[in-house]
């Protein structure tokens, strides 16, 4: 894939969904936007050492992953907050989603059940894409989503009244 | 045939089991309600992920153009500069003045030439790559 037009053609279909989990994990609109268009660009950069065999899916969204990643160290970095400790008006989106129910829900899990979850539903991606993207067997991957469903599933149905 | 196994009902809620094992799994979630409720369980969790992904999507303002067209700008710069320079030496190495300006307008018009036909192609290439997107989708 060494043009750039080749590498548009594999990375448009994904940016709808790459939006929404980078919005999940960044939870404001522009921040999302911002960290896709890192990860478009720091991924053509890096367009050599994609190996053609393996999910370009799951390739591009380990970098997407550590541009969200970024963004949240920076937004975390002591200069960045105001001095009374307020997050800024930018971190969160005014907005009451569909998805903040399941936000407060997931606040209960374990990182890797979360994380997988995410990648899962807002990213779109499959076993093997995930896999790629998490650097763990496709085994595993299909083992630790089953045991991430099934403490969500504990955790909304203890939530509802 | 192999008893099922948890995960297994997470990956037959993905479409991930081959056909075979899907077939054989089918049949003991059918003759297993306890497995029934279990895989229930989960399409209703399944169900209000997938309805909660969508509304977090939209689609982003993508720019790549700006990476592939360093190269380019680069040299347009460097050209740039190297005419000028020669605009500057056949200045002092004439006396003529008209000579002078001839060399000036020729320059000119070459890198008047030079920024039609870059835009051109940044068009050609921005007009392909969106309509491959289009066809692709």
């Amino acid at each position: 894939m060494g043009d750039i037009g080749a590498y548009e053609r594999e990375l448009r279909p994904l940016l709808g969904q790459a939006a929404g989990y980078a919005r999940s994990l960044l939870r404001n609109r522009q921040d999302a936007e911002d960290a896709v268009q890192q990860a478009a660009l720091r991924a053509w950069e890096r367009i050599d050492q994609y190996q053609t065999s393996r999910p370009f899916k799951g390739w591009w969204f380990a970098i997407l992953k550590n541009c969200c990643v970024d963004i949240l160290r920076a937004r975390n970095a002591p200069d960045t907050h105001p001095l009374d400790g307020v997050d800024p008006p930018a971190a969160r989106e005014p907005d009451a989603f569909e998805w903040e129910g399941l936000e407060r829900a997931l606040q209960h899990l374990s990182p890797p059940h979360v994380e997988i979850l995410r990648l899962k539903y807002y990213g779109g991606l499959s076993y093997a894409e995930i896999a790629e993207t998490l650097d763990i067997p496709k085994g595993s991957v299909m083992s630790r989503l089953h045991l991430a469903r099934k403490a969500l599933a504990r955790q909304l149905s203890e939530e509802r009244p | 045939m192999t008893r099922v196994q948890p995960e297994e009902l997470s990956a037959l809620l993905d479409g991930e089991l081959n056909p075979t094992r899907t077939r054989e799994v089918e049949m003991q979630i059918a003759a297993d309600p306890q497995l029934r409720g279990e895989l229930q369980r989960l399409r209703e969790s399944d169900a209000r992920w997938r309805a909660a992904a969508a509304t977090a999507a939209f689609e982003p303002a993508v720019r790549l153009r700006d990476a592939s067209n360093r190269p380019r700008q680069f040299v347009a710069a460097a050209t740039l500069l190297v005419t000028l320079t020669a605009v500057r030496m056949a200045a002092k190495l004439t006396d003529s003045l008209v000579l002078s300006f001839g060399v000036q307008a020729v320059v000119l018009v070459v890198l008047l030439a030079a920024t039609i036909w870059l835009a051109r192609t940044s068009e050609r290439e921005l007009s392909a790559s969106q309509t491959s997107a289009e066809s692709a989708s």
